[in-house]
């Protein structure tokens, strides 16, 4: 086995790992909504989801593409292969310094900060209009259409539903949710297991084992089953402490945050081919449907999370990028 | 039947500024039915008191047929939030709020009631005020719940309301060392008793209506 073999097998695996994390974190964003407004048992929504994310995965190659090709251009070398493993340590220790020290954070911009760190401290080509088109303008409009959008649809929904019944409506109401909650984990699937295939396939593009621009499928298999089953084993965990902390959201604002964060994951990840974030597209528009009550609804220290991270987690998961290739490089590799 | 106590015809809508979120007018007229059936029986029990022995009778049953208006707004009120796909405020806080404010007119529906079942005749200083107290926080919860829909100058409403149930508590404890002073016997004391607890507890009740408002107004502002 060569140097860039094993290399590329870390990469995997560190991918891998970093989409089951992913998956195991955003379970409670993925169905908290649809059990919170008791439209399916806490099961179900759990099923839901873990499928959803699966199915997402497979449906497009935008997102992967955009990671793997359109953010930085890495030289097929081992050299190259380091760049690659020094963006993802540098994500993931972001994201590790964040969680330690409580910091808002986005995997999806950790990723990318890493990528563009280690791609600029190796002095390889960083495709500055791909990272400003793709991710940066993305990334600042996604959560702002989730909160404009989800606040505008509620007070249309209830507007429209007015005069509604609840023994007419309900019934209708539950499948509409389902069906939310559905396109919901799709979306999340689409966008952030493409995340760990475009990192995959970029690894073995610079490895020198795959070429052209298409994902391998045993990528798009292992990155959606990872995705999946940490969705699964997350969901499991959340399940428990369900109905203690839940967030106050009824029906039609359920759908109504569902309805536009899905539409913001599936335009962004397949008209836009951008990579943004699932977590601030999902709570914003949780944000903008309960801001219908009034100021006081808004969590507003979730909103100041978002925008740090806007500001803070590009520069400093790129820095973190930088700082493991330079490690590499004191160590000596190539 | 004096006309006095004609419910007086009120616009939820009068006054009201554009809402952002729906909020179902019928829903609001219902309440500020309710609480007028309150005004009314009040009024009624000051009348009852002030008025002839011989009439008491007569006063207390058509409190009485005012406390059966009161159950079936409530019903109205109850069955309309159940049914509501879209509630204006916490579902929760609407029911409690209806049912406080019914639980406030079956005290006074009571307190009339036992006056003419037990044929209380000797009125101890105090009762007059405490059920003129009644009157005014029932008269002060009608001409606030119009307010409901908008929860705009309410302020006012909390500190009197919480000033009329302080007075209330006052007078109630003044009436009961009075009984046990040693002028009245004991069959007297047990029989006015029952009537200035449950005007007492009427009091206590629409006290609970304003602090169910407080509620709403401070998740809702």
């Amino acid at each position: 086995m060569t140097t860039a073999h094993l290399l590329v097998i870390l990469i995997v695996i560190v991918a891998l790992v970093f989409d089951y994390t992913n998956g195991f974190h955003d379970a409670a964003n993925a169905i908290a909504t649809t059990v919170a407004t008791k439209a399916v048992k806490a099961k179900t929504a759990l099923a839901i989801a873990a499928l959803g994310n699966l199915v997402g995965a497979f449906l497009s190659e935008g997102v992967a593409k955009t990671v793997g090709k359109g953010i930085i251009d890495v030289e097929a070398s081992n050299s190259g292969l380091v760049v690659v493993m020094a963006a993802l340590l540098g994500a993931i220790a972001w994201n590790l310094l964040t969680w330690w020290r409580g910091l808002p954070s986005s995997s999806s911009h950790a990723l990318i900060g890493g990528l563009v760190g280690a791609a600029l401290a190796s002095g390889e080509l960083v495709h500055w209009a791909g990272v400003i088109e793709k991710v940066a303008i993305p990334m600042v409009i996604s959560p702002l259409v989730g909160i404009s959008g989800a606040f505008l649809l509620t007070l249309l929904l209830q507007w429209i539903f007015r005069n509604a019944k609840r023994s007419r409506v309900g019934h209708g109401f539950r499948v509409t949710q389902v069906a939310a909650a559905t396109a919901m984990s799709v979306g999340h699937g689409l966008q952030d297991a493409q995340k760990t295939m475009g990192v995959i396939t970029l690894s073995l593009v610079v490895g020198g084992m795959h070429s052209g621009d298409s994902i391998p499928v045993w990528v798009k298999v292992a990155a959606a089953a990872a995705i999946s089953l940490g969705t699964y084993a997350g969901g499991w965990r959340i399940m428990k402490t369900l109905g203690k902390r839940m967030v106050e959201i009824d029906p039609i604002r359920g759908v109504a945050s569902q309805t536009v964060a899905s539409t913001v994951l599936f335009f962004m990840a397949i008209h836009l081919k951008a990579p943004i974030s699932t977590t601030h597209t999902i709570t914003s528009s949780i944000i903008g449907a309960g801001a219908t009550r009034g100021p006081k609804w808004v969590r507003w220290g979730v909103v100041r999370n978002i925008v740090t991270a806007w500001v803070l987690t590009l520069p400093a998961a790129a820095a973190c990028g930088a700082f493991f290739y330079f490690v590499f490089q004191f160590l000596g590799m190539p | 039947m004096p006309c006095s106590y004609e419910v007086e015809k009120t616009s939820s809508n009068k006054g009201d500024l554009v809402s952002l979120t729906p909020k179902d007018a019928v829903l609001f007229d219902l309440y500020t039915s309710l609480a007028e059936r309150i005004a009314v029986g009040a009024r009624m029990s000051v009348e009852m008191i002030n008025g002839a022995k011989e009439d008491r009778k007569d006063v207390a049953k058509r409190i009485g047929s005012i406390e059966s208006e009161a159950d079936e707004l409530l019903g109205q009120i109850v069955r309309r939030i159940d049914d509501m796909f879209v509630t204006p405020y916490d579902r929760g806080d609407l029911q409690e709020l209806a049912n406080k404010l019914d639980d406030a007119m079956d005290e006074i529906e009571e307190a009339t009631d036992l006056i003419v079942l037990h044929g209380v005749d000797v009125f101890p200083d105090g009762l007059i005020e405490l059920v003129d107290a009644v009157r005014r926080l029932a008269e002060l919860t009608a001409s606030t719940m119009p307010r409901l829909k908008s929860l705009k100058d309410l302020d006012h409403y909390y500190s009197e309301a919480d000033k009329i149930e302080t007075e209330g508590d006052r007078l109630h404890r003044r009436i009961t060392s009075m009984l046990f002073s040693g002028n009245y016997d004991a069959m007297t004391i047990l029989r006015i008793n029952g009537v200035i607890d449950a005007f007492e507890e009427s009091l206590d009740e629409m006290a609970r209506v304003a602090r169910v408002i407080r509620t709403i107004a401070l998740k809702e502002s």
